[in-house]
This record gives structure tokens, sequence and C-alpha cells, in this order.
């Protein structure tokens, strides 16, 4: 049985994120939209997995945005409504997000960015709790996976008190971290409301758009008011213990908490809303209190507002935070204890560490063995060099970045997603000389590859797109895309097709390969590259083939055998090609600089084996029947 | 035996693909069977693509999710190159059980370290060690997929996890697993091959 479908009262271990989407299962949500993004991705991959049995609607969103408006129009609809996104997807959704605080939402609307402070997996460490204060929209800040299904709860009831939507931050310390998690019992589902009209409020043409801005600071005080009672999750412990106070937002609190029980007895503020800031709570937390620290991840923005506070009141109190506790990087318990020590004026322990004292190898996370952009990346890079022309590859989020990596590097600039296309754009009209090469998923070129695609052929801008169709999302778990095929919960959808989309936006040139055909490939990435040169306009060059992942995941379920491919130990010259220009870690290399295919590795891409000059790599048995279908 | 602990650290290291996550599922959803706590933090994302991996594994009553460096009771790894880039989470008088397996970072003209000068920088660091020929327990069970469970059997014997941990419910949680029968098998020659080194 699913994990989401035991009964009220099991004690279940879950992540962080299936929490949150037991939360909206027990708030009785009845819409939730997203696009994947590491460290959030298990919410609506969770909830879509158990969408029947509950009967709620949910799906993969195109981007963020389009998430966001969605979960609005639910909400205004009268269904309770959930977003998620990870913490960069709120800059794309950022147009719709800081105008809704203008809007009287109905149903509860709860946003969820996920955080990912020490960037395990993305481009920047933004505290999008500034976005709460830039927008007017409340922030809630989960300190444990348990608590995380409980605010969402929160979230949902405080929402429809105050008609405000409201955002949810956990960092990946929470939403990937598991637990045991007590369940409750779900409320009914709303799936359907009605939507009534009411044009003064739902539409911000200016004259409405005033008036409502003018209210804004008066709604935001009665939400902090109801901030003031989000009990247990902002709570005094303690109150006994007088005269220094440490405050501890989010997942600071069970690092502040297992520093403080190893000295003793201190007062802890927790806080779990740090936008907008309890006042009352914190007066109350700051009672005989001379001197006070703030432990937080990222920016100031709970010592911020103390420091207002404590000023408006004009009390006697030493505030202190990032001075001991700095800005980069995620809490530890290690940093949690030196910064509260260090304020109590107490030793930190000198500790000594193991050492093994040898050169280690890095061990980057590399491309899967049959990664077909493996493939693309060499013959690229072919096609390239035959042309004698001078590339930038203008990179993007993805699997694929992974091309940055040597033997291939192949990725000279990774912003953010679309930025691949967009760059390309001022690349190819500012670098002499020089043609810009934009690498892009699938998933990200419907996500935001489009318009600057519009761009380049309307601004003429000579640059190769090139569109890495894997078929799926893969980066974040093979995610459905608009391109998938079938949608969030595996119903069979109408394919929007890129090549298709590509020419009705006027690109010329646009041509398909199987990029498991090296010299087909390569002839066609040459073809397109001569067309950028000589006509001074885009071309589109899309590489068709699923992930690896998901082809040997498909050819299991039909069970096709994987075609293993061996090396004919005669004919192996010790050249180094497959395993050094090729790099599959499928291959390995012997003592005698042989090569080596690991068969419990190998996917059967067949690639090597066209790439060999001495024709010494051969499928263990015949290519079965369906091989080729399994890739499609 | 003496009081048990608060709680027990282990960080759990290895390359992506391994089954790292899996083994700490095991062991957490065993220990909640045995109504005793447990914290589980991962890092994945790009980690996943055959990337080096910890997961952090807490047992007993511990409120953060992250273990400091030296401050790791137990360090299980499922890679020899990796167990010596964690090494530094062991705290003084912590326990590392790792395989012997070594899996070469696919970097074009990688140098790969030897097993034995790591073998001899741990004896010279006077750090308890077991070394596991998990490959070869696994290659012999008759699946490389088992190589994580044999270490399980070896770390269940020799890390005090018992004092956390029932067998029951550890054998309960395996049986779990997709095919019971092989892995309760390898869990059962991990501990006794440990036994034997005891």
């Amino acid at each position: 049985m699913h994990k989401l479908l035991y009964k009220e009262g099991s004690n279940v271990l879950l992540l962080g994120n299936e929490a949150i989407a037991r939360g909206f299962i027990e708030a009785g949500g009845g819409f939730a939209a997203a696009y994947p993004g590491t460290p959030s991705t298990e919410i609506v991959e969770s909830l879509a997995e158990v969408s029947e049995a509950y009967g709620y609607y949910v799906e993969w969103s195109v981007n963020e945005k389009v998430a966001l408006e969605s979960a609005f129009g639910a909400s205004i609809s009268g269904v309770r409504s959930l977003a998620a996104m990870k913490h960069v997807g709120l800059n794309v959704a950022a147009d719709a997000f800081a105008s809704i605080g203008y809007v009287d939402t109905k149903a509860g609307l709860v946003i969820v960015s996920a955080e990912d402070p020490n960037m395990w997996s993305s481009q920047n460490e933004q505290d999008n709790r500034l976005y709460g204060m830039l927008a007017y929209i409340p922030v809630l800040e989960p300190s444990s996976p348990q608590e995380a299904k409980e605010l969402t709860k929160a979230a949902f009831d405080l929402s429809e008190k105050i008609g405000h939507a409201v955002l949810m931050t956990p960092t990946t310390r929470v939403t990937h971290t598991r637990a045991p998690v007590a369940y409750e019992r779900p409320m009914p589902v709303k799936r359907m409301g009605y939507f009534s009209k009411d044009p003064k409020r739902f539409t911000l043409i200016p004259s409405n758009s005033r008036s409502k801005r003018k209210m804004l600071p008066e709604k935001w005080e009665k939400i902090r008011d109801a901030l003031e009672v989000l009990t247990p999750y902002n709570r005094v412990e303690n109150q006994e213990s007088d005269k220094v106070a440490i405050v501890a937002s989010g997942i600071s609190y069970p690092y502040v908490k297992e520093a403080t029980e190893e000295i003793g007895k201190y007062r802890i503020i927790k806080i779990s809303s740090p936008v907008p800031l309890p006042k009352k709570l914190i007066l109350k937390g700051l009672e005989d209190v001379n001197k006070v620290l703030v432990v937080e991840e990222l920016e100031p923005v709970v010592e911020n507002q103390i420091r207002k506070y404590v000023d408006e009141e004009g009390l006697d109190v030493a505030i202190e935070g990032k001075n001991y506790v700095g800005y980069f990087g995620e809490m530890r318990l290690d940093r949690a204890r030196k910064s509260i020590r260090e304020f109590l004026g107490l030793p930190v322990p000198e500790k000594t560490y193991k050492n093994i004292n040898i050169e280690l190898p890095d061990r980057p996370p590399s491309l899967c063995p049959g990664c077909p952009h493996r493939a693309t990346f060499y013959s690229l890079k072919r096609a390239v060099n035959s042309l004698l022309i001078k590339p930038i590859y203008s990179g993007d989020i993805g699997c694929y970045s992974l091309g940055i990596n040597p033997p291939y590097n192949e990725q000279d600039i990774i912003i953010e997603m679309g930025g691949s296309i967009g760059v390309a754009n001022g690349l190819s009209h500012a670098a002499e000389g020089q043609i810009p090469i934009a690498i892009i998923g699938d998933s990200t070129f419907y996500h935001a590859g489009v318009p600057p695609l519009i761009n380049a052929v309307y601004n003429r801008a000579p640059m190769l797109v090139v569109v890495m169709d894997n078929r799926i999302t893969a980066m974040t778990g093979e995610q459905p895309n608009p391109g998938s095929g079938f949608n969030a919960i595996g119903a069979e959808s109408e394919a929007i097709d890129i090549a298709t989309l590509a020419k009705a936006i006027g690109v010329e040139k646009v041509i398909e390969f199987d990029p498991f055909d090296i010299s087909k490939a390569t002839e066609a990435l040459k073809e397109a590259l001569s067309y950028v040169k000589e006509e001074r306009r885009p071309a589109v060059a899309i590489a068709k083939k699923a992930c690896a992942l998901y082809a040997m995941r498909i050819a299991r379920k039909r069970k096709v055998e994987v075609p293993i491919y061996q090396v004919i130990e005669d004919k192996c010259t010790a050249c180094g090609i497959c395993y050094n220009a090729l790099a599959c870690p499928a291959i390995l290399v012997k003592d005698d600089k042989k090569a080596w295919i690991d068969p419990s590795l190998c996917t059967g891409c067949g690639v090597c084996a066209q790439v060999c000059p001495f024709d010494a790599i051969k499928p263990i048995k015949e290519i079965p029947k369906g091989w080729d279908e399994i890739w499609e | 035996m003496g009081v048990r602990p608060k709680f027990i650290n282990i960080v759990i290291c290895g390359v992506g693909g391994q089954g790292i996550i899996t083994l700490s599922r095991i062991m957490a959803e065993s220990a909640i069977k045995d109504g005793v706590n447990a914290i589980i933090s991962e890092t994945h994302g790009l980690s996943q693509r055959g990337g080096s991996v910890e997961v952090h594994v807490r047992i007993g009553e511990a409120y953060s999710p992250l273990i400091s460096k030296g401050e790791a009771d137990l360090l299980l790894s499922t890679e020899i190159i990796e167990t010596a880039r964690n090494i530094s989470y062991i705290k003084e008088g912590g326990v590392v059980i790792t395989s012997d397996t070594m899996v070469r970072p696919p970097i074009p003209g990688v140098k790969l370290p030897k097993k034995e000068d790591i073998i001899r920088e741990m004896e010279k660091n006077k750090i308890e060690y077991y070394l596991i020929p998990s490959r070869a327990i696994a290659e012999r069970l008759g699946s490389y997929l088992v190589e994580n469970v044999v270490l399980l059997g070896a770390i269940y014997k020799v890390g005090g996890l018992n004092r956390f941990i029932s067998m029951e419910s550890l054998k309960e949680s395996l049986s779990s697993l997709r095919n019971p029968e092989i892995n309760i098998k390898a869990f059962e020659e991990g501990y006794e091959y440990a036994s034997k080194k005891l």
C-alpha cells in the first residue's frame, strides 16, 4: 500500500516533501500543481501517485508561473489549492506572486517554495522569505517533516481565515529529511467549486490596485495578529530562564535545541512564521532578557524585524545574529554550537578529525551509461571541429549541464532555466566571429525556451539551438512534460512536437536526428551549423532519444533483454577513444589499457561500438525485437 | 553493556546507485517499528548520477538532521574511495564498516588510489575498521544488487545498532524488499563475516 494511504493514527517514515503532500491530503486539498525541481519534486510526485484514491486534481505544469496561476484560479473557484516549486522557481512565478497579495483569495492557497541553502542542486541560495516581504505574503518555515505536515494544514486554515495566499519555505533539510510522521484523519476533498464574478476584487487595473494597495498594511497587521497565535509552531521555551534568549527560525530550531541542551537550559524563541514576525510573541520572549542571539540560515530576515521591534519599544536588548552565525550555507550542529557558545562567552571545544592522507580522485556526478546526451555532445564536438567554427556553448539547467565536465567541455555559460537560448540572443549579436550553440532539454525548452526562440527568429539572431529531447524531465526523476505523451497521473495526452513548434515559430532549418547514430547525427549537426554560419539565422537541431534510465525501466517492464556489448580482446589496441573521448562510465580501463565493459552497467546503446576505430566492440547477443522502440 | 546512549550517529556513503538510501530507510523503518525515533538526511539531485553520496542517519533521541564531522559513531561505506573521503566524520573510538569494492570515477585519465594505502592510513590513524568483501559475497549469492544488505549485516553485528533496533524488525523490513530471500541471506552472510572478524 502507498504510504500516503495509511490510516490515521499511523506513524510513518516520510520524506519532508511527502509530509507536505500528506498535509495537503489531510487539509482536504482539491488542486495541486507544480513544476519539478530539487528539492521540491516529491510533493506533487507523491500526490500524483495517490490522486485517484483521494479524488483531487493534480498536474505537472509547464512551468512554475503557470502552476501558481492555476492554483490561484482553483482557489478563487473555491477549491483548496497548492502550488509547489523549488526556490528559483518562484522567480519564474514572481510576476503572479508579487500581485496575488493584492487579491482576496477564496479557498486556501498555499505556495510551497523548497529552499536550497548550500546549493546542493541549485544555481543560487536566494532566501525567498524576502519575497514574502516584497509581496505582502506571509511565510511559514517548518523545522521538521512532522511540522511540515502540520504547517501545511495550518497554512490552508490561515489562508482562508485572512483571504490571502500563504508561502511555505521548507529547506532541503526538511524536504529531503525522512522522519516519522503521525497521521490524522483527512478532511473530505472539495474538488469543484464555483467562480463568482467580482471584478473589483479580481481585476488589478490601476484604480482597483490603488485601493487594494492602501489596505495592504492594515491587512498585514491582521496577518501578524493571526500568526501571534500560531502555536505550538511559534513558542517560547524555558521562559523561566532569563537574561539571554536564542531565537531559532525554521530548520535552525533542532540544531539550536541540541546545541543548547549540551550546555544547559536556555530560553529559546522558536519561530515558524518569519514573515511577518509576530511581535507580541517576540516581546514576551525578550522579557527580562538583555541579549539575544538570532539563529537563522541565509539573510537576517528575523533578526532585522527584531531590531525594529526592540527599537520601536525602546528596549535595552543587545541583538546579535549574522555576526556570529554567518550568511552562507545551511545550518549544522557545529555551526549552531560555535555561534551559541561564542555568544554566551563559553569555550568552543576543539575537535580533531580523522584524516586519510592520500590524494583522492573527485567523483562528480556524470551522465549515465547510455545517456543520449553523451552521444550528442560527442557528435556536436565533431561537427564543430570539422567546420572550423568558434562555438560558444550556451548551457542550461538539466542533466546536460554535466556536459561541463571533461572530455566534453560543452557548457560555457549556465545561469537559469531557458537561459541558454536567451543568452545566445545577446551572444549572437555581440560576440564577433563566434557562433552561439544553445543546449537545452525538452522540459526546459517547454518551460522557458519558447519565448527566447521566438525572439531569435524575430530579431534574426544566428544561433544553433540543440534540443536534447530525452522524452521526460530526467534530472528530477522522470516526470512527464508536454512532449512525453502522458500526464502526471499517467493518462494519455497529445504530445506537443518540438519540431512542429519550431517551424511554426518560423525557424526555417529544423532537423531531427537520432543521437545513437553517430555519423548521421554529426552530419545533421554540420548541416544545421552551416546554415547558421551562411544564412545568419537561427536553426534548431533536435536529438530524439529517451533518457537511458527511463528506457531501462521500459525494457524491464516489456521484458526486453538489454543487448550488452563487449570488447573483443584481440582487436582492442588500447587507443582509449571509448573511455577517454566518449567516457561512458560502463567502459573501464584494464591494467594493459585495453577497454572492458562492465556488464552490470552497460545499457546496450551501441554508441561505443560506433566510435571504436578498430571494430573491437560488439553486442554479446543479437539485438532483440522491440529494442529500438524502448528508446522512443 | 552499560546505559544505552541517547542516540547513535551513522554516516552512510558510497556512489549514487549503490542502494545507500535503501539502507538508510531499512534502518529507520526498523527503528520506528521498535518505537525508537530516527531521522535520515540525504542530498540528491545531481548526486544520483554516479556521484558521491552521503546519507546521515540518527537513531534515538536526536533533534538535528545533519551529523557534524568528528561525531559519527559509525561510517558505513559501499565504496572504498568514498570511505577515505568521508573518514573525517568518524569520532574518536568510532567504527568504520566498508566494502572493499572500488568504483572508478568516469573521468578520463583518472588516477586511482591503492586499496592497501587506504587501509594502511586507517591503521595508522588507529581507526577500528571492518573490510567486507561485499561484492564477492553478493556475487556468490547471485545478485550484485544485495551488496548493500551484506554491509547492513556486518554493521548490525559490530556497530552497536542492536541496542536501538531489534533483529526481528530488521528482518521484517528486509522481507518487504523485492527479493526477500536473497536479501535476508545477504544480511546473514554479512553478519557472519563480521562475526568471524571480531
